[in-house]
C-alpha cells in the first residue's frame, strides 16, 4: 500500500526531490525536522476554541500558538525573555485540552515548561508563581505553613485530600472520609504534604522532584494498600508522573470518583434534584476518564442535565495549573464564564476536583463535590 | 525590553506623539485593554499569510503595530475608531488571525483592534436567527447552535481559530457551502463602526427592498470600510440524516461533469469535493481503488425525505465507481489537519493554496492553464487541485503549490502568484473564491474588478476620507 509520501516521490520524481535534500531526507525519515515548539508556533491556532485562556482572555499573545511563537522567538534569540513574555507563557491552565485537538498531539503546556523553568532561574516568573514556589520550597505546601500535618501509619487505606482541599475546603475532606467509611474503608488522612504538581506545572523540575520524593517517602512509610485522593491532579502526579521519576508509589491510587465507580451497586435514596456536572480537565485528559462523572451521576440516580461542553470537550474551571497564582483575575473570569454555561443547564453543579469547586464557589456557584453528593445520597447505608 | 526582529513591510511610522495622544484618549475607558507591551505588539504583527512563516523563522515580522486594543462593546470600538480617525492613525480590525493573505497585517503601523472580547450570542429560536458579536469563535458558535438542535452550516477549515466577524469581513465560505452557501448567504443583518466612528446598524429581515443592499458593501471589505461589530445570521435545523458517498472517476473533467449533472437535477449536497489525481494520492493514499485516479466525496444532509431523494439523484448521475462511506469518514477525520505547513516551512519549502472560481464553460480550461502556468515557474515541485465549492453555474478550484526556491523565497512566492493570477484572469475566472484580497492579491485587484475598481475607490474615499481603515488593503 502507498505510504504518506508515496505521492510526492511519484508526482515530483526522485530527481527533483534529490535537489531538495531537506525535503527528501524528511520524507525518507532521515531528518526529524523542526522542533515541536517551532511546529506549534507555525500553526494557525487550531486548538484556540478549546483553550479557556485564549477564549476568555481574547489575546493573540496568550493564544496557544501565540505563546509558542513567543517561545520560539525567545529560543532563537530574537526576543528577550522579559517579564511580559514570561507573563504570557504562564497564561496557561495546564489543562491539555489543546492536545485533544492537535494532529501532532502537542500540549502547549508541555512545550513551554522548559521556558517557564528558565524564567524562574532568571527571576522573570510572575510574582504569584514566585511566591507559590517559595512556599513549596520552604514548607512543602503552596500556601505557607500547612494547617494540618496528619500522617497515617500501619498499612490500610490512605485518604489524600490534596492541598486545595486542606487549605480551602476542609468540609470536602470530611465528606470524603465519611464516604470512605460508608463504603467500608477505614481510611486515615495524609495532609500537609504537596504532591508537587504545582511546581511541575510552574516549570520548576528540581523542586517537583524534591516534593515528589518527600510524598513518596511519606507514603512508603505508611505502606497503604490503597490511596484515595480527591484531586485528579494529585492522582495524575502519583499515578503517571512519579513512575517517570523512578519513584515507588502505592499499588493502587484512585480518585474518589474512580473508587465510587468500582462499587457494584448504590443502595442510596436517589434524588429528583436536577443537577448538571463539570468534568475536571485532569480527570478527562490526564486520567483519560471523559465520561466517568456523568456515568457515576446516572448510577447514583440523579436527574442529570448535560452542559454544553462536557466529556472530552470540557472547559477548564480556570483554577488549573498555576493560573490562579499567576493570573488570578483571568482565572476568576474563566470560572465565571464556565459557571454561566453550567447554569444554563442547572443551578446545582457537581464536580470531582477541589480546584473546580473552589473556582466556582468563589465566583458565586452552588457546587458539590461528587463525594459530598454521594454521602448525601447514600445516607449511611453501605455500598456493596 | 529588547528585540532583534526586523519589520518586513512597514513603510512609514506613526509619530510617537500621535500614538500617545490616542492612548490618552482611550486609556481612561479601556485601561489594561489598551496595550503597547512588546509581547502584544509582536503577537499582532502578522496573520497566517504563508510567506510570513518563512519570515518569522528568520526573525522577521510583517509589521509591528503601535498599540493593540481589546474593546468589549460596539461603543468602545466607536471610541477607538473615532480617536484614531481624528488623529489620522491607521486602524486594523483583527479576529482569529487565520487569514492567509496578510489582510490583518498592520502594514503602516497604528492600532490593531482585536474583537475577540466581544463574544455574546443571542438566539431568536422562532425566527431561526442568531445574533453574534464579531469576536465569537467559530466552533463556539457552531457547538452552541448544535446543542440547541440547530446549525449555521458554516464550517471553514479555520472553524477552530476564526471568528464570526472575520468570516463576514473576508466573505468566507465553508466546507458545507454547496448546500448552505457562503457567509454572504447567511448574513441577514449587520452592525458596523464606520471609519469616522459612527455606528451603522442594518437590522435583520427575512428580506427587504428598502433601497440598495448597503449591508453587502461591508461583506468582504476586510476592514477597509469599517469594523463589523455584530451580525445576525440565519440558522437551520440540525440535519436529521446524513448520507456519505464517494466515487472514483478516470479524469477530473469526468468527475466535474458528473457533479454538474447532479446539481442540474436539483440535488444540493452539503459537501462535494473532487480531488485531482495528485490530491487523491496525497489525501487518500490508503484507498487503493482510488489511488492514481480522481476521487469525489459527497455528504448529503438535511431532512430524511429530501436527503434520500438526493441520494437517488446521486446514484443515477454520478457515474464512475462508488467507493462507499469510508473515504468520506477519512476526510471528516482529517479535514482540520494542517500539519504540512509547520512541517515543511522550516525545511525551506514555500507553499500556498490559491482558490479561484470559474463557470462550467471555463473551469477545465482554468484548471489546465493554471497548472501549466504555475508549474513552469522555476523551483515549483508540484501543483495540484481539488474542486470544493459548487454552484449551478460553476465551481471553485482550490490549488496547492509547493516549491523549493534557489533564491529569495519571497521573490519565488510572488512569481508563482503572478503566474497564477494571470492565468485566472486570462480564463475569465474570479481571482479569489473565499480567501479574499488581503495584501498578497492587491496587485491584481484592479484588473479583476475592471471598471468596478473606481466604484470601490469612490466608496472607500466617501466612507473613509482620512484613509485610516486598514491602509494598504487593496491599494
Amino acid at each position: 500500500m502507498p505510504g504518506r509520501w508515496s505521492w510526492l516521490l511519484e508526482e515530483v520524481g526522485l530527481r527533483k526531490l534529490i535537489f531538495s535534500p531537506l525535503v527528501y531526507r524528511y520524507i525518507m525519515g532521515e531528518l526529524r525536522g523542526a522542533s515541536d515548539l517551532v511546529k506549534c508556533a507555525l500553526c494557525p491556532n487550531m486548538c484556540r476554541h478549546a483553550c479557556p485562556v485564549s477564549i476568555v482572555d481574547g489575546r493573540e499573545t496568550t493564544s496557544p500558538s501565540g505563546k509558542a511563537r513567543l517561545g520560539m522567538l525567545v529560543e532563537r534569540g530574537y526576543v528577550d525573555l522579559d517579564r511580559d513574555v514570561a507573563e504570557a507563557i504562564y497564561a496557561c491552565l495546564s489543562c491539555e485540552a489543546c492536545r485533544r485537538w492537535c494532529y501532532f498531539s502537542f500540549s502547549v503546556d508541555e512545550l513551554l515548561r522548559p521556558l517557564r523553568g528558565r524564567s524562574i532561574e532568571e527571576g522573570k516568573a510572575p510574582r504569584g508563581v514566585q511566591a507559590l514556589l517559595s512556599n513549596l520550597s520552604e514548607h512543602g505546601y503552596p500556601y505557607g505553613e500547612p494547617r494540618s500535618q496528619a500522617r497515617p501509619s500501619g498499612g490500610g487505606v490512605v485518604y489524600f485530600p490534596g492541598c486545595v482541599t486542606t487549605e480551602h475546603l476542609p468540609e470536602l475532606a470530611e465528606s470524603a472520609l465519611r464516604l470512605l467509611e460508608l463504603l467500608g474503608f477505614n481510611a486515615q488522612p495524609l495532609e500537609g504534604v504537596c504532591c508537587g504538581a504545582p511546581a511541575y506545572y510552574a516549570g520548576d523540575e528540581r523542586l517537583f522532584k524534591r516534593l515528589a520524593a518527600r510524598l513518596a517517602e511519606a507514603l512508603e512509610s505508611a505502606e497503604p494498600r490503597l490511596v484515595v485522593a480527591s484531586c485528579p491532579s494529585c492522582v495524575h502526579a502519583l499515578r503517571n508522573l512519579y513512575p517517570s521519576l523512578g519513584l515507588r508509589v502505592p499499588p493502587r491510587v484512585l480518585h474518589v470518583a474512580e473508587l465510587l465507580a468500582e462499587q457494584q451497586q448504590f443502595p442510596g435514596k436517589g434524588t429528583s434534584l436536577r443537577i448538571t456536572y463539570h468534568d475536571p480537565c485532569k480527570l478527562v485528559y490526564a486520567l483519560g476518564k471523559p465520561n466517568l462523572l456523568r456515568e457515576l451521576l446516572v448510577r447514583l440516580g440523579v436527574s442529570v442535565v448535560d452542559p454544553r461542553r462536557r466529556g472530552d470537550e470540557t472547559f477548564c474551571c480556570g483554577y488549573g495549573g498555576t493560573l490562579p497564582f499567576s493570573h488570578r483575575e483571568l482565572a476568576d473570569s474563566i470560572a465565571r464564564e464556565r459557571l454561566g454555561e453550567l447554569k444554563e443547564a442547572a443551578e446545582t453543579v457537581v464536580t470531582a476536583c477541589p480546584a473546580c469547586k473552589l473556582a466556582f464557589t468563589r465566583n458565586g456557584g452552588r457546587v458539590l463535590d461528587v463525594a459530598e453528593l454521594a454521602v448525601s445520597l447514600l445516607g449511611g447505608e453501605r455500598g456493596g | 525590553m529588547s528585540f532583534r526582529l526586523t519589520q518586513r513591510l512597514r513603510r512609514e511610522g506613526v509619530p510617537a506623539e500621535r500614538v500617545s495622544a490616542f492612548i490618552e484618549r482611550v486609556k481612561p475607558v479601556l485601561g489594561e485593554r489598551c496595550s503597547t507591551r512588546f509581547s502584544d505588539l509582536v503577537s499582532y504583527s502578522r496573520d497566517y499569510w504563508p510567506i510570513s512563516l518563512h519570515w518569522l523563522l528568520k526573525g522577521e515580522v510583517p509589521s509591528l503595530p503601535d498599540a493593540v486594543v481589546w474593546p468589549e462593546s460596539t461603543e468602545e470600538v466607536a471610541l477607538v475608531v473615532s480617536a484614531a480617525s481624528s488623529l489620522g492613525i491607521p486602524v486594523y480590525p483583527y479576529g482569529g488571525g487565520s487569514g492567509v493573505l496578510g489582510g490583518a497585517v498592520p502594514e503602516m503601523g497604528g492600532v490593531v483592534v482585536d474583537l475577540k472580547r466581544m463574544r455574546s450570542i443571542r438566539l431568536y429560536e422562532e425566527d431561526f436567527i442568531v445574533e453574534a458579536e464579531a469576536g465569537v469563535n467559530g466552533y463556539y458558535l457552531e457547538s452552541y447552535l448544535n446543542h440547541r438542535g440547530l446549525t449555521l452550516g458554516q464550517i471553514p477549515q479555520s472553524l477552530y481559530p476564526s471568528t464570526v466577524g472575520g468570516w463576514v469581513a473576508t466573505k468566507a465560505t465553508g466546507q458545507f457551502s454547496t448546500k448552505y452557501g457562503g457567509i454572504e448567504d447567511m448574513v441577514l443583518g449587520l452592525e458596523v463602526v464606520l471609519p469616522t466612528g459612527e455606528i451603522a446598524r442594518f437590522p435583520p429581515h427575512p428580506r427587504s427592498s428598502t433601497g440598495p443592499d448597503l449591508m453587502r458593501l461591508f461583506i468582504g471589505s476586510e476592514g477597509a470600510l469599517g469594523i463589523i461589530t455584530r451580525v445576525w445570521l440565519r440558522v437551520q435545523p440540525y440535519p436529521e440524516e446524513r448520507i456519505l458517498q464517494s466515487f472514483v472517476h478516470e479524469s477530473f473533467e469526468e468527475a466535474l461533469q458528473a457533479v454538474r449533472r447532479v446539481l442540474a437535477r436539483g440535488a444540493k449536497p452539503a459537501v462535494v469535493r473532487v480531488y485531482d489525481r495528485i490530491e487523491t494520492k496525497r489525501h487518500f493514499y490508503a484507498f487503493e481503488e482510488a489511488y492514481g485516479k480522481v476521487l469525489t466525496i459527497v455528504i448529503l444532509e438535511g431532512s430524511s425525505e429530501v436527503v434520500r431523494a438526493e441520494a437517488g439523484i446521486l446514484e443515477r448521475e454520478m457515474g464512475g465507481k462508488p467507493l462507499g462511506e469510508e473515504p468520506v469518514r477519512h476526510w471528516l477525520r482529517t479535514r482540520f489537519d494542517v500539519r504540512e505547513a509547520p512541517e515543511f516551512a522550516p525545511l525551506g519549502v514555500v507553499f500556498d493554496t490559491i482558490e479561484v472560481a470559474a463557470p462550467w464553460s471555463r473551469v477545465v480550461e482554468l484548471y489546465h492553464r493554471f497548472k501549466e502556468a504555475v508549474g513552469s515557474v522555476d523551483g515549483v515541485l508540484f501543483v495540484s487541485a481539488h474542486a470544493s465549492h459548487f454552484y449551478l453555474q460553476g465551481a471553485c478550484l482550490y490549488f496547492t503549490f509547493a516549491g523549493v526556491p534557489r533564491g529569495d523565497p519571497t521573490e519565488f512566492y510572488n512569481r508563482v502568484w503572478d503566474a497564477a493570477m494571470r492565468a485566472t484572469l486570462e480564463c475569465g475566472g474570479a481571482i479569489s473564491h473565499h480567501h479574499g484580497i488581503g495584501r498578497q492579491r492587491r496587485p491584481w485587484l484592479r484588473d479583476a474588478l475592471g471598471g468596478g475598481y473606481a466604484v470601490l475607490a469612490r466608496v472607500k474615499a466617501a466612507l473613509d476620507p482620512r484613509g485610516v481603515m486598514n491602509p494598504g488593503w487593496g491599494a
